[in-house]
């Protein structure tokens, strides 16, 4: 399933810590696992376990397992890869009147019951895409495996406290395992693998690192080396068998090479009859020159008598670019569930990260500005108090400026208005309000008297805004007088009290 | 997990778009908003801060100025004692220049009391009744005082028809530093 929240920029930091892969085969006699340690440069071979498990019951397989669990890596990063032998497989080399993967998906899932003696919900199918032909065909190699063989060994290693993400077919990863070793040997030509285990042997075409065939014959090292007049000729018959098998099929040419390979140490001499039997060169490789010397791990664990540690080796270095999946659809749902449950927490934790790490930027600027701000307020400190002072005395001396300003300023008000108010005038009211605001009242003999004291008035320096604001006659003792008032505004006045 | 799974994709669209926008404005209100307010009100108090320090910069170059004009003014430059003890001395001092002068003073009474960062004003309200060369007389007494007393306002009638002696109301007062 395709990932919703996939993260490259983690991703890529994954090779810079080691990881651990474990391969697990248990589906014969016997139970047969390997470790790798993945570092940041190379892959390196860990550990290689066997216990043979015949006559042993489920508890009993269960219970090995959870001992290997345990004895291995315990660390969280570890990942673990099952394997399924080919004699457990039914391949078909059939073709698809399509191209598109999607097409081909759903034909295959149609024609699925008609392909096996099963139902399309009892198997587990995946196939390998050989090749286009005629333009619009595309040549498959179908996989197909019961569910419940699957779901036994799944159940089995979740007993034991162990999760497989992925399973893979051993003979696949081993295939391409020998075309790495022999990547300039066989170059672009088909070869054939012939793989044989303890009670089993697997044959394989490839063309690069793609399975293009795949054929199992149920005869292994144990039956060859222990009766081997009586198995030998049948082992010979089944491999020319397998390969007219393929002739048949008309899948490729035919191949250039043979490499045998497995629990050959005691069939080194096979290599005559082969070659007798395929006419074409044969190539004995034992299971140390494929993977390469181990560290940590010696030549006769990878290499026991009899028994092929290849099927739980190749898986660990071929695991990621194995096309097979034998998982079922179930269990990649709830993988890819959990995976995106994963990559929504961590695509959470890094943008919690990033927000955090944005907020520290500003903190620090917070925490920055207000140093410099306490520090240039302390430098300063000295300079201001100075100047606050200076300020207040300042404003001490204006305020006594302004007051002095204005003394006196009512006895001239009265003196002036005493040396221009004429005789026929005579007042009754003099008064100054706030803010310099100043009437006068009184009583004239005519009312042209009271216009030219106004007059008089607006010309003198003391007042300014001079208004009649009111001029009534009346008549006192027959004689005709003039009441009025004067409003003005002292010129100087103070508009405000301190 | 099932819940977005059972969405289409136009409504898991609108989902992930509500998400964004929610996400984006509870951290806007809850963390940037704060920090950029924060941020402004630094860079704020740090501008203000320097106006302050080049204002007072010249405030102080002016300082051997402001000094000499407040050695000038020392006389007027009293500090304040508690208000009753300055309203009992305004009111002694009126009563003392009204009796200098014979100004007949009929009443007089405290006005209370304005205050500001740096002073404080006392008045007074005082009504009185005298000849108007008497009333001349004691204005120039008050606002020729080494105190800063000032005739604030004034009405001035005579106190009736044809009489020569008039009644004067006027508000006298005095400021005194903090």
């Amino acid at each position: 399933m395709k990932k919703k929240f996939n993260i490259p920029g983690l991703n890529s930091l994954a090779p810079m810590v080691s990881k651990d892969l474990v391969c697990f085969d248990f589906v014969g006699d016997a139970i047969k696992a390997a470790t790798l340690k993945e570092l940041p440069a190379k892959k390196a071979l860990s550990g290689v376990y066997y216990k043979d498990v015949r006559g042993l019951s489920r508890e009993d397989i269960v219970n090995a397992l959870r001992e290997f669990a345990q004895s291995s890596s315990k660390r969280a990063q570890r990942d673990v890869i099952a394997t399924i032998p080919s004699n457990l497989v039914i391949t078909k080399n059939i073709e698809i009147p399509s191209q598109d993967p999607k097409e081909i998906k759903e034909i295959i899932n149609l024609q699925a019951g008609r392909l096996t003696p099963y139902a399309r919900e009892e198997v587990i199918i995946d196939y390998v895409r050989i090749g286009t032909f005629r333009q619009s065909y595309t040549k498959l190699l179908l996989i197909i495996v019961n569910k419940d063989v699957v779901k036994k060994q799944l159940g089995i290693l979740e007993e034991a406290g162990i999760r497989a993400n992925k399973i893979v077919l051993s003979s696949e990863a081993m295939g391409m395992m020998v075309h790495q070793h022999l990547k300039f040997e066989v170059q672009d030509s088909p070869f054939c693998l012939i793989h044989t285990d303890f009670s089993s042997t697997d044959f394989g075409i490839y063309i690069k690192d793609r399975q293009i065939f795949l054929r199992s014959i149920s005869m292994g090292a144990h039956q060859l080396t222990g009766e081997k007049e009586k198995y030998l000729p049948r082992f010979i018959d089944e491999l020319k068998k397998s390969f007219d098998a393929y002739q048949a099929e008309d899948i490729e040419v035919n191949p250039s090479l043979v490499v045998f390979t497995g629990a050959i140490d005691d069939l080194k001499d096979l290599e005559v009859m082969m070659l007798d039997a395929f006419r074409m060169p044969v190539r004995v490789l034992s299971v140390v020159d494929l993977i390469g010397r181990s560290d940590s791990v010696s030549k006769d664990l990878i290499n026991p008598r009899s028994i092929s540690m290849l099927n739980v080796i190749a898986p660990l270095f071929k695991s990621e670019t194995a096309v097979i999946n034998l998982i079922p659809e179930e269990v990649k749902l709830r993988q890819a569930l959990e995976e995106r449950g994963k990559d929504i927490i961590r695509a959470g934790v890094l943008v919690m990260t990033i927000i955090l790490f944005i907020c520290g930027i500003f903190l620090v600027h917070i925490y920055l500005k207000s140093e410099y701000l306490h520090k240039f307020a302390s430098k300063f400190k000295g300079l201001n108090e100075e100047a606050s002072q200076i300020e207040k005395d300042f404003s001490k001396v204006r305020i006594i400026r302004n007051y002095l300003s204005v003394r006196g300023l009512s006895l001239n008000v009265l003196s002036e208005l005493y040396d221009l108010t004429p005789l026929e005038v005579s007042l009754t009211s003099i008064r100054l309000k706030e803010k310099g605001a100043f009437s006068i009242r009184g009583e004239a003999s005519s009312m042209s008297a009271v216009f030219s004291y106004v007059n008089d008035l607006e010309k003198s320096t003391s007042f300014k805004n001079v208004k009649t604001k009111y001029t009534s006659k009346k008549k006192v003792d027959n004689q005709e007088l003039v009441d009025f008032e004067i409003a003005a505004v002292l010129e100087g006045a103070r508009e405000e009290a301190a | 997990m099932a819940y977005l799974s059972r969405l289409n994709k136009r409504e898991k669209l609108v989902f992930y778009a509500a998400a964004v926008f929610i996400s984006i404005a509870l951290i806007d209100r809850l963390i940037v908003g704060p920090i950029f307010s924060r941020m402004r009100l630094l860079d704020e108090k740090i501008k203000v801060q320097k106006e302050l320090v080049k204002k007072n910069a010249r405030i102080v170059s002016e300082k051997d100025r402001v000094l000499a004009a407040a050695k000038d003014y020392a006389v007027y430059s009293r500090k304040a004692q508690t208000s009753e003890e300055e309203v009992a001395f305004l009111l002694g001092e009126v009563e003392k220049m009204a009796r200098k002068t014979s100004l007949y003073v009929v009443d007089m009474k405290p006005l209370g009391m304005e205050e500001d960062s740096i002073s404080r004003k006392y008045s007074v309200d005082l009504n009185c009744e005298s000849q108007m060369e008497q009333i001349m007389g004691f204005m120039y007494e008050v606002e020729s005082s080494d105190r800063l007393l000032v005739v604030e306002t004034f009405n001035i009638s005579p106190k009736s028809k044809d009489s020569s002696i008039a009644k004067c109301n006027m508000r006298i007062s005095n400021v005194i530093f903090l």
